[in-house]
């Protein structure tokens, strides 16, 4: 009978810890007026992406802020759905229900790539703006949807740049590449290389490593010398921990180090490695440096608002509002799919990144910058060192 | 002839790792029955609370590690006096339970160290790296953890099978019932070796931080690989998990050098190689359930 | 020194012990006797605490033991020889004895060099690990493991199982010796002959029942009771 008792105390507790750590799962309406024009949105708000969900969430009711929630004359209303963390039914079963029991008349997200995969044939019949690339690898062409939208650059082209300006700035002629076992790491990688060897370059080592890798001593040992090294891994632990293992083994001054998003080594983090990664590149569209207007306003509503710094997600997330509300204003307020795919196509925008529009494909082309990490004003940042306009992706996939 | 080096240092000092998380879940499994998934989080939470103590406070690497253990070690008291004590026998109600904990850690330090990684730290005279052969350099960090695991395993050999609390220790584990019988609380031996193997986890997670550093699925992603050399080395026996530690260790070394294609697989395929051979581990000792 | 009144024992939904009642007197040795499964082991296990009672009083020194823990039980100065011996077969013979080391520091207390005088066999042993000795050196061995906890009242649960009669003779002296030296013994057997030697007084248990008691002298001459309960002795 104890034993009972406790169980029930530590059920109790359970209980109580796991509905202190999922604030909302369930979704809300902002209003309910009928004649308003109705946005779905399907966000990680738990699990481990919830960080990631709240900021593309405030991101998104931030570009909704400057129109004060309005388009067309029309009022806007917001449904925000949780799609959890890597539960991809969960995402599915949100999307029904936004659509049939919402109706609305569009959809951003889901956050997650898996998500989305299942996601997007479902909502064949309406738009579906996604504000991350969500077609990696061998799901280039299972797209299953003519009204699906891609906001960012596919992962190849935003790398393709960085394998140019290796070559023809840096003087590099050799490479080895190190990346996650995964399609979303094959893909920054491959945009590298394509770019590298279409120049002349040589790619004399690819390494993969599994996605919960911690120890990267023994790839880096078995590692071949070249002019510089690739690393395709996402996420910042694995960074971390690569580099701290790099550094132990005295590579920083031996092979220079291009990594494939900026994003994945932001702020905090870059702090946390010190010195040591003065020199490292990347390439990224948005950075918290660049001086145009939009890009201004985006950074300092945002602060204002949240306290807190918006990164390139962020501005791929108000991006991908702001090109949903421009659309809308072309069509006045017209949801009508056919309507708001033509209204999408013919979007051209000044964003935070720059000018901004779809490729026949309707992948977003915005300028891409070449950055490398330098301690400015006693902070080591990313500082842009070359910008590559916008263009169609490099190999165009979407028909 | 240069790769073969590298690749043995890099084996041992990651076995090394392994071997200082497994030690303590080994034993605890072995003294007192419960599988403890948690230990890859409490491994997880002493290398955040060294980090706090070596990076944020900036005093002695040293501390930091003692630091870690203190904390990883009273929240082992806490979950064996609150929780595990009153489910003996409970096999399902405690691995959920232990799982659970998983979570409940990983929040508590998202909570207090936030979702930002920490890049691994150690003490300044280890930082670096020097020449070994040819013109290749070698870590120091791992070389000194290296040198932590086979200082720990002497130890831990010594306090197994040299001592009498270690003799009771494996006497529990061959009859609990007749050492109780004996008049021993094997309750609060239990107990006891509970803490210590949390203890060694948290220390060892300052330890591994120096080359890994800290992240919150570390708790998840090590558990997977310390249950793998639990099973190969054995329950319940130091010998075993060193000797666990250090094949697993080389073999994710060698299998990424030579096969990289399959050199995750590679680890699982020796386990189920040991498991049809020797079902009880490499080291392993028939645990009596009486 | 150990007393139990109306003794109820169940495994789980089995009723074992239905109504036990025996008792053993100071410095004195009891043997219970009995056929296979009638519940003697099933007795000791009820006084160490293994198995502890639903119903019914246990006293030893006075104090009601039937609620304690195993631990606390044996602490109060019970030793245990179990049935099948129960060696440590990780620990050293040294390791054996010494691990259940208690209650030295009394002036005549059992110590490691007594019991190596007692049996000197285990002297020569001390390294090897337990289960490596011959039956009659592991008996010793559980013996010894026992006194090291200096008891006031040994439970020795079939110290002859399955030895030869030499050794069985061996044994008996030893116990003889224990009794002598004051320790109060509960002797479990089915070996009758050397249990009426050493006994003081004698219960036989049949199906959890005490049938008979009586002292062995009174047994010897009942032969029917001996026929009904005890049948060949030795086994069955
Ligand atoms: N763990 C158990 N669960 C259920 N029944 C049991 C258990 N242990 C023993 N028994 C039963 O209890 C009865 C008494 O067993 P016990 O071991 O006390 O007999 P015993 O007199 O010591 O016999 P032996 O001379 O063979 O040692 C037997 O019928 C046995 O089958
Ligand atoms: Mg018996």
């Amino acid at each position: 009978m104890k034993e009972k008792k406790i169980l029930f105390v530590v059920v109790v507790l359970f209980l109580s810890l796991t509905i202190l750590t999922i604030p909302f799962s369930a979704g809300y309406a902002k209003s309910k007026n009928t004649k308003s024009i109705k946005i779905g949105v399907l966000l990680p708000l738990t699990g481990p992406y919830a960080m990631w969900g709240k900021m593309f969430q405030n991101s998104m009711e931030l570009a909704l802020d400057s129109v004060g929630w309005k388009v067309a004359g029309k009022k806007i209303e917001l449904i925000i759905e949780d799609e959890g963390g890597e539960d991809v039914s969960m995402a599915l079963e949100k999307a029904k229900k936004l659509v049939e029991a919402n109706r609305v008349g569009l959809l951003l997200g889901p956050f997650y790539g898996g998500s989305a995969l299942s996601v997007m044939p479902y909502t064949s019949s309406i738009p579906i703006v996604n504000v991350k690339w969500s077609q990696p690898g061998k799901n280039k062409n299972e797209i299953g949807n003519k009204y699906g939208f891609w906001v960012p650059t596919t992962y190849p082209d935003n790398t393709y740049p960085l394998g140019q300006y290796a070559y023809e700035e840096k003087g590099i002629r050799t490479v080895t590449t190190i990346g996650s076992d995964y399609d979303c790491a094959y893909e920054f990688v491959e945009g590298f290389t394509d770019a590298f060897k279409s120049k002349g370059g040589k790619v004399i080592q690819q390494q993969w490593a599994p996605l919960t890798e911690i120890d990267y001593t023994p790839y880096l040992s078995n590692l071949k010398m070249a002019d510089a090294m690739v690393i395709g891994t996402l996420g910042p632990p694995a960074k971390l921990a690569l580099f701290s293992q790099y550094d132990q083994l005295g590579l920083f001054k031996k092979m220079p180090i291009f990594i494939s998003e900026v994003g994945t080594l932001p702020s905090p983090v870059m702090q946390e490695m010190g010195d040591k990664i003065i020199g490292v590149k990347g390439v990224e569209k948005f950075l918290t440096s660049l001086k145009n207007p939009e890009a201004q306003e985006f950074l300092k509503s945002y602060q204002a608002k949240y306290k807190s710094v918006p990164d390139d997600k962020a501005s791929d997330a108000y991006s991908g509002m702001k090109v949903v509300l421009a659309a809308l204003k072309a069509t006045g307020g017209d949801t009508d799919p056919d309507t708001l795919k033509k209204a999408l196509l013919n979007v051209k925008l000044n964003l935070p990144p720059g000018p901004f529009q779809f490729s026949e494909g309707r992948v977003g082309m915005v300028p891409l910058r070449v950055s490398e990490v330098q301690r400015v004003g006693g902070k080591l940042q990313w500082v842009p060192v070359k910008e590559y306009p916008g263009r169609p992706p490099y190999v165009e996939t979407y028909p | 002839m240069e790769l073969i080096i590298l690749n043995v240092l890099n084996g041992v000092s990651f076995g090394a790792i392994l071997f200082l998380l497994c030690s303590g879940l080994s034993l605890t499994f072995g003294v007192m029955g419960i599988l403890n998934l948690s230990h890859g989080a409490l491994y997880m939470v002493g290398a955040y609370v060294g980090w706090s103590i070596a990076v944020h406070q900036g005093l002695n690497f040293w501390l930091a590690v003692l630091a870690g253990g203190l904390v990883a070690g009273l929240l082992g008291l806490i979950m064996e006096r609150g929780f595990f004590r009153h489910l003996h026998g409970m096999i399902n109600e405690q691995v959920l339970l232990t799982f659970g904990f998983i979570y409940i850690l990983t929040n508590l330090c998202l909570w207090i160290w936030g979702g930002v990684p920490k890049a691994p730290y150690t003490a300044p005279s280890f930082s670096g790296s020097f020449d070994i052969v040819g013109d290749w350099t070698y870590s120091k960090a791992r070389l000194v953890v290296t040198g932590i695991g086979i200082v720990l395993a002497a130890v831990l050999w010594f306090f197994q099978e040299k001592t009498r609390i270690g003799a009771i220790i494996r006497a529990g584990m061959d009859n609990k019932e007749m050492t109780i019988g004996l008049g021993i609380n094997y309750g609060l031996v239990a107990t006891f070796v509970f803490i210590l193997g949390c203890f060694i986890a948290g220390a060892a997670g300052v330890i591994g931080a120096s080359l890994f550093g800290v992240t919150l699925d570390l708790g998840m992603s090590i558990l997977l690989l310390a249950l793998v050399v639990v099973v190969v080395g054995g329950k319940g026996s130091v010998q075993g998990a060193l000797v666990g530690g250090i094949l697993i260790g080389l073999i994710i070394s060698f299998g990424k050098a030579l096969f990289p294609q399959i050199s995750t697989f590679l680890v699982y395929l020796v386990m189920i190689v040991i498991l049809l051979i020797k079902p009880s581990g490499i080291m392993g000792k028939k645990v009596q359930d009486r | 020194m150990i007393e139990l009144r109306d003794v109820h024992t169940y495994y789980a939904d089995s009723y074992i012990l239905q109504g036990i009642s025996l008792e053993v007197k100071e410095g004195s040795v009891a043997a219970l006797l009995g056929r296979n499964g009638m519940g003697k082991t099933t007795t000791i296990r009820t006084i160490i605490g293994f198995t502890p009672p639903r119903e019914g009083i246990i006293r030893f020194k006075e104090k009601e033991i039937q609620c304690l823990k195993p631990h606390k039980i044996a602490r109060m100065g019970i030793g245990l020889v179990p049935q099948g011996r129960q060696i440590f077969p990780s620990l050293s013979v040294y390791e054996n004895l010494t691990m259940a080391a208690r209650d030295m520091e009394r002036g005549d207390a059992w110590n490691i060099n007594k019991i190596y005088n007692l049996f000197p066999i285990l002297k020569t042993r001390t390294r090897i690990k337990g289960t490596l000795l011959s039956g009659g050196e592991q008996q010793m061995l559980t013996i010894g493991r026992a006194l090291m906890t200096n008891p006031a009242l040994l439970l020795m649960d079939e110290p002859s199982e399955g030895l030869a009669p030499i050794i069985v003779e061996e044994i008996g002296h030893i116990i003889g010796r224990l009794k002598e030296s004051g320790i109060s013994i509960l002797l479990v057997e089915q070996n009758i002959s050397m249990a009426l030697d050493l006994a003081d007084y004698v219960y036989i248990i049949s199906k959890g029942v005490i049938e008979y008691e009586s002292k062995p002298d009174d047994l010897i001459k009942n032969e029917e009771i001996v026929s009904n309960y005890l049948g060949v002795a030795g086994n069955e």
